[in-house]
């Protein structure tokens, strides 16, 4: 993988979230989105991104429809569902605790 | 979280049942990535062919994508579920012991619970079988001064059916036990006489033949219409039987049509076996013209049963036919203050219905109660286990399981054994329900709808799920409890005291099983008790015999001369010790009832015909003869019997049972007191003069006191066609042949109709009786096995892991029987306690049987007093067998091995 930076445990479901928080996206959406919220520092490959898509779906958190690419194509299209958002909202809130908790500790004289 | 279990379930729905579906569209998801990405590349300027190419190296093996999404796939539910139930399994296998006692123990408790309330349902709770609609009949009582009563006079029954707007029908019938004839030979069926329009209510139609025909048709002859079972025990199922003639009581009817199989008529949970129309036209039907009066408002012997109009409910009912019912008190002072009660449902006056569903009510929290025992059992089980098992778990804990896996792996443990005891106690159900031979020895099953249904399957399914709940939960306490460093630090090999929970426990157990216990055995030998209060009667050797008088004779007035002549035919007879005359005999069924007053108390006939409460006492009056009270083996209290001299011309006398003595003379002796009758169209009744007190003799039904009985001389009473009691000099009875020589010697104008032995006529009232006792017998042998193997689980368990203790102790040199003392004395320390806690809950549980029995009695107490031996028997045993196992065995082996 093309990655730069080794995806730390977890943060993959966080990304897919904040990527869908916008609007619903296809796979390769999902995955170019990532690419960009994250200044290419993350590329997602379908080996990992559509079992963490079908995770999610199965906790309830993702709805997938099908629907119509740009350019005419049929595919799945995936959206944030009220529970996807109040979880991307916790793990939001966690995540800066613990970036705040790690800063402090880490830049402790 | 609300929508997480949800949707986890759809998409386990999704891709594990529709999984090629789901296969389908993985498969174009895939495609579709590739696809976009391809034309990305191709947007940046490649060819398609090389863009394609491009899209797919980048996404690095279609395959291994699908495989990595498949594992993601509802993964942490099944994959580990199927890992945890193998793991489960394995453990389970490592105690089989427990595995064996909690499977049994709540497999018997279940299936106990299930086989009683299947019988229930299928005998008393039952709606009527083989009937159209059954939701839609109503039964209809009388509602007078807050009683309620099921009978009506016939022009009540023929008002309300013309009255009523809301019914689409509204059919009377009765029944009772008559003496049938065929060529097949002569027994008993239960018959029940019914108005032409019955089996249109009730939706019947004929198997064979056809039914009564409509209000003014009326056959030439007597009609009847026989039950599916008896035309095939009679009639092979023939068609031929259809126009056959049999004899009722005597009677030559014929046959029109035949019922379908599994119609038992409307009066369950007795199955009458053939009908009849109890008139046609305004003729009374023979077999009953004898104490039937069609034209009487006062003569109340019809219950009635309605089928309601589509769209109306019991409510409309009610009110459409209590405005008939008002418009009737203005038509006969015999119905002021009369109304009517309709309920839903059919079979069953509604306070039957209540007192039937009292039993299965008490049956209902017995078997609660048994349930609540074997999950008891497997809870202190599931505690003993759980303490053996904490250094295993601890060390997992400390390895790194988290506790939330370790709960869930107890869980599945406790899955394991529910579903085994939730199967053991459904084929253990259906073995005791369908070993009818076993059952049919002790109750009769005619008729009993055995199949079970969902209702009681869930009951199973809701034992076995509490089962899961129990074992699963009570480990898990520990394991949320436990510190593991503190565990793990001494080994887990301290000691190990009881916990404070385990004792309560037993404690608890032991109280229980000797409420639920002591409870049965007061329940049956309440009702064993009544079953054979008639037992001191002798009732098999003694016979009675129904016969006709010719009705010249009866025109000529002979009859008295003809039953004199009678019992001196009997007296010479040599295989006859005794006979006796009477109309009804006891136990008497419910038998007309006449009301009497203490002289200067009864109404005068304005006041009687205007009364709106039921004044004056019900008593029975049978007529009998003098040596009714020997042959019957009834004791006279005080004062004489009858003679010949009480005859037409001398004063009238009676003789009263203790029981009506009590009630109309409580302080005074009541010989020579004179008892009124209330007053009649047909103009005064002299009083009659109280000769004699008899011994009160027993009804049937366990909850009900003697009724007030009132005995006249059959020499006073010109009417009678009484039954001839014979009491036979050997064991068994007169045989009938004997009989038909003596009656014939009698007098040439007597017809034999039946005869019948007293413990037959017993057997035949006792069924309902005999029923539930036989069940709270079953069930009484289920509690206490399965009391005795809780007990001795949990002891056994526990004995066993003191198995260390014992050897510390014996290598400081206590002897085995040191050891065995101590941990008998714990032992009786728990029985003793629990016994107490047991008896005081016995006392409560006997305060509220009283009130469905009015005769359990503290002797029943030796039977509770059993029960206790018993289970300390069981503990001992428990306590005993396993420790001496563990004193015997060599210490230093012990301490080694741990």
């Amino acid at each position: 993988m093309p990655g730069r930076t080794p995806l730390l445990q977890g943060t993959l479901d966080l990304l897919i979230l904040k990527a869908l928080s916008l609007q619903p996206l296809h796979g390769l959406g999902v995955s170019r989105r990532i690419e960009q919220i994250t200044r290419g520092a993350y590329k997602v490959g379908p080996g990992s991104l559509f079992p963490a898509l079908h995770r999610l779906e199965d906790r309830g958190w993702l709805t997938a429809t099908e629907g119509e690419s740009e350019n005419n194509r049929r595919a799945k299209y995936y959206d944030l569902t009220p529970a996807g958002q109040r979880q991307l909202a916790k793990e939001t809130d966690e995540w800066k605790r613990v970036v705040g908790v790690m800063q402090a500790a880490l830049e402790h004289p | 979280m609300s929508t997480l279990l949800p949707a986890r379930m759809r998409s386990l729905w999704r891709r594990l049942i529709r999984r090629s579906r789901a296969e389908a569209a993985l498969d174009n998801e895939l495609h579709a990535y590739v696809e976009l990405l391809a034309a990305e590349y191709e947007a940046q300027g490649l060819s398609p062919g090389a863009a394609r190419r491009a899209a797919l190296l980048e996404v690095g093996g279609i395959e291994q994508a699908k495989e990595a999404t498949r594992d993601a796939w509802a993964g942490d539910m099944l994959a580990t579920g199927i890992r945890e139930l193998r793991y489960a399994l394995r453990t389970l296998r490592r105690s089989p012991g427990f595995v064996g006692v909690a499977v049994v123990t709540l497999g018997l408790g279940i299936g106990g619970a299930t086989a009683v309330f299947t019988i229930i349902k299928g005998s008393l709770l039952r709606p009527l079988p083989a009937v159209e609609a059954a939701d839609r009949l109503v039964t209809v009582e009388r509602q007078q001064a807050g009683q309620k009563d099921p009978d009506f006079s016939y022009p009540d029954y023929r008002d309300l059916r013309e009255g009523s707007t809301s019914l689409s029908g509204l059919a009377a019938y009765n029944g009772t036990s008559m003496a049938l004839e065929t060529d097949g030979g002569t027994t008993r069926a239960w018959v029940s006489y019914v108005s032409d329009n019955f089996f249109d209510v009730l939706g019947v139609s004929p198997a064979a033949g056809r039914f009564f025909p409509g209000v003014n048709g009326g056959d030439p002859t007597e009609v009847v219409v026989l039950g599916y079972d008896l035309w095939q025990q009679r009639f092979g199922g023939s068609p031929r039987a259809i126009g056959a003639p049999i004899r009722l009581e005597g009677i030559v009817f014929t046959v029109i049509g035949v019922a379908p199989p599994g119609f038992i008529g409307a009066m369950a949970p007795y199955p009458m076996e053939a009908w009849i129309p109890f008139a046609q036209g305004s003729a009374v039907s023979p077999v009953l013209s004898r104490w039937v009066d069609l034209e009487s408002r006062r003569n109340d012997w019809l219950r009635l049963v309605g089928r309601l109009v589509p769209g109306r409910d019991v409510a409309a009912a009610q009110a459409d036919l209590a405005a008939v019912a008002a418009r009737l008190e203005a038509v006969d002072p015999a119905n002021r203050g009369r109304s009517v009660h309709v309920s839903g449902g059919a079979g069953m006056s509604a306070e039957e219905r209540a007192r039937l569903s009292r039993v299965p009510h008490l049956l209902a929290s017995t078997v609660g109660l048994l349930l609540l025992i074997a999950c008891g059992n497997v809870a202190s089980l599931s505690l003993v286990r759980a303490a053996a098992r904490r250094r295993e778990l601890v060390t997992r804990l400390a390895l790194g399981a988290s506790r939330a896996a370790l709960v869930r792996q107890v869980s599945f443990e406790g899955i394991v054994i529910a579903a085994g005891a939730g199967l053991l106690g459904v084929l253990s159900a259906r073995l005791l329900v369908q070993s009818t031979t076993l059952v049919q020895t002790v109750i009769p099953m005619d008729g009993v709808d055995l199949r079970m249904d969902l209702r009681v399957l869930a009951i199973a399914v809701a034992a076995s799920t509490l089962t899961a709940v129990i074992v699963a939960l009570t480990p898990s306490l520990q394991i949320l409890r436990v510190q593991p460093g503190a565990v793990l630090k001494d080994g887990g090999t301290t000691l190990r005291r009881r916990s404070t929970g385990q004792r309560v426990l037993i404690v608890c157990q032991v109280a229980a099983s000797l409420v639920l216990l002591s409870a049965s055995a007061l329940v049956f030998s309440s009702f064993q008790r009544v079953l054979h209060t008639h037992d001191r009667l002798d009732p098999h050797n003694l016979v009675d015999v129904r016969m006709e008088i010719d009705r010249s004779a009866v025109t000529a007035g002979r009859q008295h001369e003809i039953l004199r002549s009678v019992l001196e035919s009997a007296a010479a007879n040599t295989e006859v010790s005794g006979a006796a005359l009477a109309t009804t005999i006891p136990p008497f069924e419910y038998g007309s009832r006449a009301r009497v007053f203490r002289r200067g108390e009864e109404p005068t006939a304005a006041e009687f015909a205007t009364s709106e409460t039921n004044a004056g006492l019900r008593v029975h009056a049978p007529r009998v003869s003098g040596d009714f009270f020997a042959v019957m083996r009834i004791p006279m209290v005080r004062g004489r019997t009858f003679t010949m001299r009480d005859d037409t011309l001398s004063d009238p006398v009676a003789i009263v049972n203790q029981r009506l003595a009590q009630a109309l003379w409580p302080a005074s002796d009541p010989i020579g007191e004179y008892v009124a009758w209330p007053p009649s169209e047909r103009g005064p009744r002299k009083p009659v003069r109280i000769v004699g007190v008899a011994a009160d003799t027993r009804d049937l039904s366990p909850t009900s006191e003697p009724t007030p009985t009132m005995y006249l001389p059959y020499t006073q009473d010109r009417g009678v066609n009484p039954l001839l009691l014979l009491r036979g000099r050997a064991e068994g009875p007169i045989s009938e042949t004997t009989i038909r020589r003596l009656i014939e010697a009698a007098d040439p104008s007597l017809n034999l109709l039946s005869t019948r032995t007293l413990s037959d006529r017993i057997q035949d009232q006792v069924q309902p009786q005999r029923m539930a006792s036989a069940w709270i017998g079953v069930f009484g042998v289920i509690a206490l096995l399965l009391s005795c193997i809780g007990l001795y689980g949990v002891v056994a368990q526990d004995v066993l892991q003191r198995k260390r203790e014992f050897a510390v102790r014996s290598t400081l040199g206590a002897t085995a029987r040191q050891i065995m003392t101590t941990v008998f004395g714990e032992g009786l320390k728990l029985a003793a306690i629990g016994g107490v806690a047991g008896s005081l809950g016995v006392l409560v549980v006997q305060r509220s049987l009283q009130s469905f029995f009015a005769d359990v009695i503290p002797a029943d107490l030796l039977a509770a007093l059993a029960a206790t031996i018993l289970l300390t028997t069981a503990m001992l045993a428990a306590i005993w067998l396993p420790a001496r196992r563990a004193s015997r065995s060599d210490p230093s082996e012990t301490l080694r091995h741990d």
